[in-house]
């Protein structure tokens, strides 16, 4: 534990020191994601640093990740998670897995959510069928919690997204905020990110 | 305790760079669309304070924390009551409905997310250089309650002293590496809510190594440092 | 952060053990409360404290004062479980359990799905719904609840408490100075530390927690073999995960628990043989029972799951949620032979009592992946008639008719 806390300290001291930013401005135009997904946000977005996270391939955010974020995974391979741990943390991670069903999708973004953000409380409210980067994918909405009971910082988060499987590779969009106000605020931008959703190809054709 | 020393050092860092208060403000007077006097709902000060031993690790010391909280509460209460100032006050911080709750706890993540996101810092955000705007949404309103209050105020501080043997380690600092610190870190916000809108329309950082609120004056200080710039 | 985060969770957070955070009672007199084992008379002969109101020391009191706080705010936490028939249950248990302390003793429970209970000293104490989920019977949970009382009545662990909240207040002072960049629960540190601190008792304590917590389960009437069963419970699930035990940090900071798990068993062979009480534990938490499944599945640690499951289906072939849980895991696992077992598990819950309506659709998708068209169709009308507001009807639908 007190290492942890030093590992913590030191990384948050190196990042004071060296001015570096925690978040750059990502603005509304194409965003290539691994080579293999091309976004376009409708307004700019704070884009978080490895430093500040190296889970997922992206996350952005409009008023900071306790209030809202856009995630991103993109290709990942069969028999691999959503996010990238290692060690013993990844052991619990459930995997993505090729021909996987597209509702069992929606669980694994759930169980990704549990094990990596203490999400729980799951209360889906809609599972549908959608069309995204000419994919047949899940779109779904569903409301969590997050934070331990009798903490002052336990939120209500709801949560929309897509996800689809291209090439034998997974796919996961998901916008995540505080259930009160944040949600519904930001609904319509992350709706635009996931329209503009398009495939480049994995690696190779992708290049241009 | 090496961490706690790291805290301290990154902490003194961030203390010299800064000044003591900041505030960001929509709105320079305080309205009502009828034009009468706006009623502001006073939440209880969100208070701890903890004791800081050699080592620079705090431990939360209730008896003082009580004395804070008692002496910020009734200066909040004079500084109203000189300034005629239509108020309410609540006299606990407990929550009547899951839908307050909820307001609350929406309350805690924007203010924690204000202090980390707004001001100049290794974690500002592109997204909120030059504009100011958080909010709580319209559904705010359930915190009114039975106040019909047009705005509402909230104020959180935490903050720490030396116990004697920290006092010895402040010594050795100030000689090694020319720092002082003067104690702990007091640390804290008010913020101030619309309650028809949601928006907060002002809101106050404090951060400052002296001040001890465990004594009426200074605490009445800090209470007046964090209510500077208030619209009225 | 999320390293740090990281490194918490290799621990094994999710099937912690018995000895969480349980803290030291205060009285008025000032003095310890002479409750407990001593001469092992039993508990209710002893010389109780009366209800506590003040505070000996300024350590107990910054405690508290913290403590207060967070139980004021969990009344209205998302996790809060207000089912109120298992409340009731909790409650009477609770109460048999610490006797003439019954008044000081507040349960609540809370919509976690790992193995953990803490009891807290203004009064407190959290059940994770995960512990729920964990216990087959009332003599199971009895012993970890009693154990937990155990800690309180003994005034366990000043010193551990004071070290823990110094971690838990620089923690909040650190993430409010400069703030937790990165995702959500990064921010989360203060219960983060509360909760890693819930596993540092020191040997003595525990042996002593365990001893009140096995002579209260034999005083009401339970099976006082329980207690070992427990443990023995939690090493079979680490197992099954693969998880090395000294990674967890249950175990790094419980060398001795296989030895506790064998002084238990002994104990217990010493005390009359008592009631296991496995129809009215499994009457009492119905209601929340398919909850505690799904939370159980969406974490995604199948291997725990397919082994819960196994227990309840121990106690009862017949349980089709077990069945269902059971089955599911199989089949989102997905290694081979999974597929198999999750056909054997999911039919047979499609034919036992209790299965939820996902059943059908499971084995439904298990059915079309297998090219078995016709039987996956009818599988998935069977699922929309038994839920026809199905969040992913459209899907489904779809599904059926492609």
């Amino acid at each position: 534990m007190r290492k942890m806390f030093r590992t913590l300290t030191i990384a948050i001291a190196v990042l004071t020191l060296s001015g570096c930013a925690a978040y750059s401005a990502l603005e509304p135009k194409s965003t290539d994601v691994g080579q293999r997904l091309a976004l376009t946000p409708d307004r700019t977005w704070s884009r978080a640093s490895a430093q500040v996270q190296s889970d997922w391939a992206e996350v952005w955010t409009i008023d900071g990740p306790l209030l809202n974020s856009f995630r991103v995974a993109a290709g990942i391979e069969s028999g691999k998670p959503l996010v990238a741990r290692r060690g013993e943390a990844a052991k619990a991670l459930p995997v993505f897995r090729k021909g996987m069903a597209l509702e069992d999708m929606v669980d694994l973004v759930q169980s990704t959510l549990a094990n990596t953000a203490g999400a729980k409380d799951f209360v889906p409210i809609s599972v549908r069928p959608e069309k995204v980067a000419g994919q047949d994918a899940v779109a779904f909405e569903f409301t969590y919690g997050t934070g331990t009971a009798g903490s002052s910082i336990e939120t209500d988060r709801r949560a929309l997204g897509t996800a689809f499987e291209a090439d034998g590779r997974l796919y996961v969009l998901l916008f995540e905020a505080a259930e009160v106000h944040y949600f519904e605020k930001l609904r319509p931008a992350a709706e635009a990110i996931i329209r503009s959703a398009r495939l480049t190809g994995g690696g190779t054709a992708g290049k241009s | 305790m090496r961490f706690v020393k790291g805290v301290v050092v990154v902490a003194a860092l961030m203390l010299l760079s800064a000044c003591v208060t900041q505030h960001h403000r929509l709105a320079e007077n305080l309205a009502r669309p009828d034009g009468r006097a706006p009623k502001i709902l006073v939440l209880p000060v969100d208070a701890e304070l903890s004791e800081l031993s050699f080592g620079g690790a705090p431990t939360t010391r209730q008896d003082w924390t009580i004395a804070a909280r008692d002496n910020m509460n009734n200066s909040l209460r004079q500084i109203f009551a000189e300034k005629t100032l239509p108020a309410t006050f609540r006299d606990v911080d407990v929550a009547t409905s899951d839908d307050q709750a909820k307001l609350l706890r929406l309350h805690a993540a924007v203010g924690q997310s204000i202090m980390r996101h707004q001001y100049d810092g290794p974690t500002s955000l592109p997204t909120k250089i030059g504009s100011f705007e958080w909010s709580l949404g319209p559904t705010v309103s359930v915190l009114a309650g039975d106040s019909q209050a047009d705005y509402m105020l909230a104020i959180y501080v935490r903050d720490s002293y030396s116990s004697a043997s920290r006092v010895a380690a402040q010594v050795i600092a100030a000689a090694i590496f020319g720092v002082a610190i003067q104690g702990g870190v007091q640390v804290g916000f008010a913020s101030l809510v619309d309650m028809r809108t949601g928006e907060i329309v002002w809101f106050n950082r404090l951060m400052r190594g002296a001040g001890d609120l465990r004594t009426a004056g200074p605490a009445r200080e800090s209470i007046e440092m964090l209510l500077a710039g208030l619209p009225q | 952060m999320n390293l740090a985060r990281r490194a918490f969770l290799a621990g094994g957070c999710a099937f912690c053990a018995l000895g969480t955070v349980a803290c030291t009672p205060v009285d008025n007199s000032g003095q310890r409360p002479t409750t407990g084992i001593d001469g092992r008379t039993d508990l209710s002969a002893r010389n109780l404290p009366g209800m506590r109101t003040g505070a000996t020391d300024d350590d107990d009191d910054g405690l508290r004062g913290s403590v207060d706080k967070i139980e004021r705010q969990i009344k209205t936490s998302r996790s809060l479980v207000r089912d109120p028939a298992v409340n009731a249950y909790l409650k009477d248990l609770v109460g048999r359990l610490a006797g003439d302390y019954a008044p000081d003793i507040r349960p609540y429970l809370l919509r976690v799905p790992d193995f953990n209970a803490g009891q807290y000293p203004n009064g407190m104490m959290q059940i994770w719904s995960g512990l729920l989920l964990r216990c087959t019977d009332e003599a199971q949970l009895a012993a970890v609840l009693g154990h937990e009382i155990g800690h309180y009545l003994r005034a366990h662990s000043r010193e551990q408490l004071r070290s823990r909240r110094q971690m838990v207040d620089a923690s909040q002072i650190l993430a409010m100075i400069f703030g937790a960049a990165g995702a959500p629960q990064a921010a989360d540190l203060t219960s983060l530390m509360l909760t890693a601190a819930f596993f540092s008792y020191g040997r003595d304590q525990e042996r002593e927690a365990d001893e009140i917590g096995i002579r209260r389960l034999a005083e009401i009437g339970l099976d006082p073999l329980a207690a070992s069963g427990n443990w023995d419970n939690i090493l079979a699930e680490i197992k099954a995960l693969g998880i090395d035990p000294s990674s967890s940090v249950v175990f790094a900071t419980h060398p001795d628990s296989a030895e506790r798990a064998s002084t238990l068993r002994a104990r217990a062979r010493e005390l009359p043989a008592g009631a296991r009480h496995a129809q009215e534990y499994a009457r009492a938490i119905a209601a929340i029972r398919p909850f505690l499944f799904d939370d159980q599945i969406r974490k995604g640690q199948h291997a725990a799951t397919i082994l819960i499951a196994g227990r309840w289906l121990e106690a009862n072939p017949n349980d089709g949620l077990a069945r269902y849980a059971k089955g599911e895991s199989y089949r989102l696992r997905a290694k081979d032979g999974d597929e198999e077992a999750a056909i054997e598990a999911l039919a047979a819950a499609l034919e036992a009592d209790g299965t939820p309506p996902t059943a059908w659709r499971s084995l439904g998708s298990i059915r079309r992946k297998r090219g078995e068209t016709a039987e996956a169709n009818t599988l998935f009308r069977e699922y929309l008639r038994r839920q026809p507001n199905a969040p992913d009807r459209d899907l489904i639908r779809r599904s059926i008719t492609s």
